[in-house]
């Protein structure tokens, strides 16, 4: 079904570009569970449009990471004009055009997830941080950092565990997240008022880490992105990267991980960006299917 | 030690020149007007700046990590800058305090030494230890209001610190209770001595000496500073709080809000104070407000949008006790010391006429709240009727654009709707260049979010703003009573918020009365709002005189008068709502439908708050056709009084009239009213 005669083969380049990453490691440990590490996926978005104006379609390609290597990019534009923009922190592929009925276009690859080098580091917060991760320190409409819920919340439930306790920080913070924030399907995203509820969904409860993290002056950004083995349509999966030894390292409040991201998990967009982002006169709404290349065996058991 | 303190003796004067904070020494004097900068950190040198010129001129407190407001303080000010710290201040500390400053600064060893300079021409000083933080704010707070030298004695200081102040002619000394070892030693070089062994007697004193009665109290919790991720240390800032109004220090712990309170009514019970006002010094963490549960979803109502299921009431409110609030209540908030100094600075020191630039509206965003708008657009149009030059945008009309450009276009902004950031870009990132002095933010969770701490960065002095869900009709009700009280009554900000609190509480009692199911909505729009600033603070508005008479209250023997004019403010119609009332009506949540259209016209209530000095705390119905609630606040003797004329029951076409309430001691001893006469 797909458009074949249009499709932009652009593998090499785009695998150069998210391939650079900033270090981001995994620890040595090993997981028990089969993993496959190879997958090919497919987001197909269906766009929705009414008009002769012009529209653009911006779709989020694999963040680039270190440990991940992203190939045989094809695209289906049907239609529409394709642009690969693999460059920066954010590739993703843009089509315009007008879309006057409904239409279905679609972005295939392989992604394959590499073991990570080095260990899980001890994250600290930063005295003196460099302009480049400044932002990741600031407050955000997604990340209330200076609201005083925020330091209510840290002073009641991670202030006593590090005075008296000696905890380290960024621990005593992930244990009081999982530990006072409970997660619902039906809960709230926003972080302020999980905070408040005390309750809320994975992206809530995320986005509430990323705040407490940023307001105790850990770097901390959201992730979100796609748990290739997920059934589900969308596959949407989210999760924390922390700043430490000159590289982002992950980690998940909400699923209560620390380093080992599963190969599964492949980040798409970044601090509230969107998977799928539309300008003009129409709608989208996206599928992601993904299917293992090859099984791999666990190496811990 | 001693060797090295009487070395010092000698250098007084080349410290006093350097410094310029000896009469003598004019060649090197700092010029008037100059800001002084001290490390955040170092609190004795820091608090013996802010008694000693924190009146008078900028005392910013400079913290690396919180830089915001002092940059911004920075940027505004004309005057000359210096910097002082002590020798022992780290290299790196010294060094960005250079940087910011832009040229040396003056280092200092011996903070005895530094008072004689500070204080030059005091006739008393007040001893303690720089160890004892409690005591040091109890000294620096008389010092700061009675021009006391402050002399805060180091680790070996003692006899030997006392000795160099001979010389220095001293009428009294007081002599506080971590100091009392070297009261004999006081007693060589003053004619008279003042033991202070106890927090009250220290009081005693502070109050005879300030030889005028106060009219306001501080509350600060000297264990702010303690905090992990809160480390405010706002108490560093009450003795200067406490120097400028004239008003006692009281001294707080860690506690539950109740305990605040009656410990605080208690001091002012002891020492038969009869303050207006009450002034915290610290955020809702070292100060805690109060929690009381959601009165709507405690009904069984929806959930506030939010998520909220509690509601955080402000210290001193009693509304949450179904009473009036008595005292006028601020809270001097910043994310710390340094901040929180640059917003007094501001306020203290920065010139700020009256406002030339247009009060801002910006007003249902999301054009979902038409009823709320109507309030509002009658609010600005309350404004412009005195004479206040306004903006008012709606709808959307409001952009994120528009809201930038214009925080640095209006002294005064009003935000009525669903609660935006102002301040940060749409990806992060702050957006703001500068800041309106005063800030409505009537919305939902106004408090909760970044915005407050952030204003307050870029020039802010004081925000009205709330702690949960707000309902848009009460919402826009208590703004437009904010405002009634700010231009009719010049009240200042503290005594505005609290009027406009209690016209809701009144509202309350009135819904209840006349069964409406909304009543909890409006009550908790009554818990939720509070004001960060300071209460005593005016805006000045420049006000003329009304083009249209508003309505009046009058006291007389008979008892209060209302006189309403029959001429009422610009029609106002957003969707189905229309209002169009006398100048100083309330409006609410109170709806009309008017026969024959789909129109519902917002109702017209009548408040006002009057000092009674006689047991008539009640307000009687002047006749058929009017509901009435009173409420008394005895500790400030204020009676709030709420009317809802029926203008049918009246056989009156609409509003008009001049009415006279009757006075009584309990509402139960009001007249029975006689039905109207008929012809």
């Amino acid at each position: 079904m797909r458009d074949r005669a249009s499709t932009l083969r652009t593998a090499a380049a785009l695998t150069a570009v998210v391939g650079l990453g900033t270090g981001l490691g995994l620890p040595a440990t090993a997981r028990a569970r089969v993993q496959p590490r190879r997958w090919e996926v497919t987001v197909a978005v269906r766009v929705e449009g009414e008009t002769k104006k012009p529209v653009t379609v911006r779709l989020a390609l694999p963040l680039p990471e270190s440990v991940r290597e992203v190939s045989d990019l094809e695209i289906a534009p049907r239609g529409l004009s394709p642009e690969v923009v693999g460059g920066g922190e954010a590739p993703h592929v843009t089509f315009s055009g007008s879309v006057r009925k409904p239409r279905r276009i679609a972005v295939a690859y392989v992604v394959e997830t590499t073991r990570p080098s080095r260990p899980f580091p001890q994250i600290l917060p930063v005295a003196d941080p460099a302009p480049e991760i400044v932002p990741y320190l600031a407050p955000a409409r997604l990340f209330q950092s200076r609201s005083i819920l925020v330091r209510e919340f840290l002073e009641t439930h991670v202030g006593p565990k590090v005075t008296a306790g000696g905890a380290n920080l960024f621990q005593a913070i992930l244990e009081a997240t999982r530990q006072e924030l409970a997660w619902r399907g039906d809960g709230r995203s926003l972080a302020l008022d999980v905070i408040r509820r005390r309750q809320g969904k994975r992206i809530g409860i995320e986005r509430a880490f990323v705040t407490f993290l940023r307001c105790a002056r850990i770097p901390a950004r959201f992730v979100e992105g796609v748990n290739l083995a997920s059934a589900t349509r969308r596959k949407r999966v989210f999760w924390t990267e922390v700043w430490a030894d000159g590289a982002w390292w992950p980690v998940s409040a909400s699923r209560g991980w620390v380093g080992n991201l599963p190969p599964s998990y492949v980040g798409l967009a970044r601090d509230g960006d969107r998977v799928v982002v539309v300008d003009g006169p129409a709608a989208a709404a996206y599928v992601v299917t993904a299917h293992p290349v090859r099984e791999e065996t666990g190496d811990g058991t | 030690m001693i060797g090295r303190r009487r070395a010092h003796r000698s250098a007084i004067a080349v410290l006093g020149l350097v410094l310029g904070y000896l009469p003598v020494a004019d060649a090197g004097a700092a010029p008037s007007g100059t800001a002084h900068v001290v490390p955040a950190e170092d609190t004795a040198l820091a608090l013996l700046l802010l008694a000693a010129r924190g009146s008078s001129e900028p005392v910013l407190l400079f913290d690396p990590s919180d830089r915001g407001g002092f940059d911004r303080f920075r940027s505004e000010w004309r005057g000359a800058t210096r910097c002082i710290h002590r020798a022992g201040t780290s290299a790196g500390i010294a060094a960005l305090l250079r940087e910011v400053t832009g040229g040396a600064c003056v280092v200092v060893d011996d903070l005895v030494v530094l008072a004689r300079a500070l204080w030059p021409d005091a006739t008393s000083a007040i001893v303690t230890t720089e160890a004892n933080y409690k005591w040091m704010l109890r000294s620096a707070a008389l010092a700061g209001a009675t021009g006391s030298a402050l002399l805060p004695l180091g680790e070996a200081g003692g006899r030997d610190d006392l000795t160099m102040i001979g010389g220095w002619r001293l009428g009294a000394i007081y002599v506080t209770r971590p100091a009392l070892e070297w009261a004999e030693a006081a007693r060589a070089v003053a004619s008279a001595v003042v033991e202070l062994p106890s927090a009250d007697a220290f009081t005693t004193t502070y109050l005879r000496a300030l030889k005028s009665r106060p009219t306001a109290v501080v509350i600060t919790n000297p264990l702010d500073r303690r905090s992990l991720f809160s480390p405010s240390s706002l108490s560093l800032l009450a003795p200067l709080v406490s120097a400028v109004h004239r008003a006692p220090l009281f001294l707080v712990e860690d506690a539950p809000p109740e305990n605040i309170e009656q410990a605080t009514l208690a001091f002012i019970e002891r020492h038969a104070l009869s303050p207006s006002h009450v002034i915290l010094v610290g955020d809702e963490l070292a100060l805690r407000s109060h929690r009381v549960a959601d009165p709507v979803l405690a009904a069984g109502g929806p959930e506030a949008r939010g998520g909220g299921t509690d509601v955080r009431v402000e210290l001193f409110s009693d509304i949450d006790r179904d009473e009036p609030q008595a005292l006028a209540v601020g809270r001097i908030v910043g994310e710390g010391a340094g901040q929180a100094s640059a917003t007094l600075a501001r306020q203290y020191h920065l010139p700020r006429g009256a406002p030339a630039r247009p009060v801002l509206f910006f007003t249902n965003a999301d054009g979902i709240f038409p009823l709320g708008e109507t309030i509002s657009r009658t609010t600005a149009a309350e404004l412009r009727n005195v004479g206040v030059a306004v903006k008012g945008y709606y709808g959307e009309k409001i952009s994120h654009a528009l809201i930038q450009r214009s925080l640095t276009a209006t002294d005064v902004l009003v935000w009525e709707g669903h609660a935006r950031d102002l301040t940060l870009e749409e990806q992060g990132g702050i957006a703001a260049k500068g800041a309106p002095a005063l800030v409505v933010l009537q919305g939902c969770y106004t408090f909760d979010r970044s915005d407050p701490f952030i204003l307050m960065d870029k020039g802010t002095i004081a925000i009205v703003g709330t702690s949960t869900a707000i309902y848009s009709a009460p919402g826009s009700a208590l703004a437009r009573a904010f405002f009634d009280a700010l231009l009719y009554e010049n009240a200042d900000l503290g005594t505005a918020t609290r009027n406009a609190r209690n016209f809701l509480l009144a509202l309350t009692h009135l819904q209840r009365a006349r069964k409406h199911a909304d009543w909890r909505k409006t009550y908790r729009a009554a818990l939720a709002f509070a004001l960060w600033g300071d209460p005593t603070l005016r805006p000045g508005l420049g006000t003329v005189e009304p083009k249209l008479a508003p309505m009046t209250w009058a006291r007389d023997e008979n008892g209060l008068t209302l006189a309403i004019p029959a001429r009422g403010l610009e029609r106002v119609v957003v969707g189905p709502y229309v209002a169009e009332p006398p100048p100083r009506s309330m409006l609410s949540g109170l709806l009309l439908r008017e026969a024959g259209t789909e129109r519902r016209r917002v109702k017209e209530l009548f408040f006002t708050a009057q000092q009674v000095d006689d047991d008539l705390r009640a307000v009687c119905a002047p006749r058929p056709g009017w509901d009435v609630v009173s409420l008394f606040a005895p500790r400030t003797r204020t009676l709030f009084v709420l009317a809802r004329p029926d203008w049918k029951v009246m056989e009156q076409p609409g509003p008009g009239g001049t009415f006279t309430f009757p006075l009584a001691r309990e509402a139960g001893d009001c007249p029975p009213l006689l039905p109207e006469p008929t012809t």
